[in-house]
């Protein structure tokens, strides 16, 4: 293996004595899928090495992903507070484009949701931004890592969703109604639908546990194909150090973005389907 | 023929008819897309929203291919290394 190779890549690194008297704690990268070093992992690297602790590497790379999604959440609100903090009745370039940002994001809520959809946008703004800069974080070279490319954050992610998308649903069609909901009976109920309730129930809960099992999925498994791809090409050339990663970054960001759309989109759609419909089924 | 012969033929497969079917779909979706662009130009600005999530919808089913196919990835060094373990051991 060139020193190329054991320098970006994680888990080739020599371990160090204590580590392997201890019978190594550091966690085991024999899986076949490259995955890049990032700086908390090199940092754990060199704690590794300068200590004769095992227990801390291990516990910095366990919990990469909450270090991550912390880091970029304290990011995105020092600067967004700091904006708010300088606004101007003219605004200058900066809060010219965050306002348009915010501005679209806004319109777009209302489109679908309408007026009292309102007060969503906070929810679906913050979404969008949050899951757009982790999975642009993966793109960074050597100090960034995604961590919408682990189960855990776009899980807990995806049933935040969910309990929202229900608690909306109790609050605004109440209780009778939101069971009515699952049901599909309206308020005139035909007696062919009285009957076939139970079965109309139990197809859509089964339909609304899939939306958090699909809105994770669908994060966790683009977000990963993207950084594996990322991997693979930066070994590919790493040891001539021609970065050809730099080839695949207009399809990676495209990917990050469009899923960071699909993700808020598809809130704001369960919530919508959850809001008193007008028209008659 | 062992397991992780199955398993190592089987998961790329997988993961090429799954991605197979995407792209019907997706053609199909982009398709209808298009037609509908074609008839009324001024309408594409509503267009995109059914647009994006129809797409996102059909390649989800793709993407929770490629989520068995690095589970299985995981399970085929398993199976691997068992195998290692039972021929040295044993």
């Amino acid at each position: 293996m060139s020193f190329i190779y054991r320098l970006i890549l994680q888990g080739h690194h020599a371990a160090s004595d204590a580590v392997e008297a201890a019978g190594g704690a550091h966690e085991e990268s024999h899986d076949s899928v490259p995955h890049l070093q990032n700086l908390v992992t090199i940092i754990a690297e060199g704690v590794d090495k300068l200590s004769h602790n095992a227990q801390a590497s291990a516990v910095l790379v366990n919990w990469v992903n909450v270090i991550y999604s912390v880091a970029i959440m304290l990011m995105l609100l020092i600067f967004f507070a700091w904006v708010a903090r300088r606004l101007r009745r003219e605004p200058g370039r900066l809060q010219n484009s965050v306002e348009m940002a915010f501005g679209s994001l806004d319109n777009f809520v209302q489109d679908v949701l309408g007026a009292e959809g309102r007060k969503y946008v906070p929810l679906i703004g913050t979404l969008f931004i949050y899951i757009l800069v982790m999975n642009l974080f993966g793109l960074v070279p050597v100090l960034g890592h995604s961590p919408s490319s682990s189960l855990s954050i776009t899980l807990s992610l995806a049933l935040f969703v969910f309990i929202t998308v229900q608690i909306h649903g109790m609050r605004s069609l109440g209780f009778i109604g939101y069971l009515r909901h699952f049901a599909d009976l309206p308020e005139k109920p035909h007696p062919v639908q009285i009957i076939l309730a139970p079965l109309m129930f139990f197809l859509h809960v089964i339909g609304e546990l899939a939306k958090p099992v699909s809105l994770s999925l669908r994060l966790f498994g683009n977000i990963t194909g993207e950084d594996v791809l990322i991997a693979v090409f930066v070994l590919m050339l790493a040891h001539w150090l021609i970065p050809l990663q730099l080839f695949v970054y207009p399809i990676a960001l495209l990917g990050s973005f469009i899923q960071a759309l699909v993700f808020a989109l598809l809130t704001t759609v369960y919530i919508l389907l959850m809001s008193p419909h007008k028209e008659e089924h | 023929m062992d397991l992780s012969f199955g398993i190592g033929f089987a998961l790329p497969l997988a993961l090429g008819l799954a991605a197979f079917g995407s792209a019907i779909g997706l053609g199909k979706a982009v398709e209808g897309a298009m037609n509908a662009i074609g008839r009324q130009p001024e309408a594409s600005g509503r267009l995109f929203l059914p647009f994006v999530i129809g797409c996102a919808l059909i390649e989800a089913l793709t993407i929770y291919a490629l989520v068995a196919f690095f589970a299985g990835q995981g399970a085929l060094t398993a199976t691997i290394e068992a195998a290692k373990a039972f021929a040295g051991g044993g």
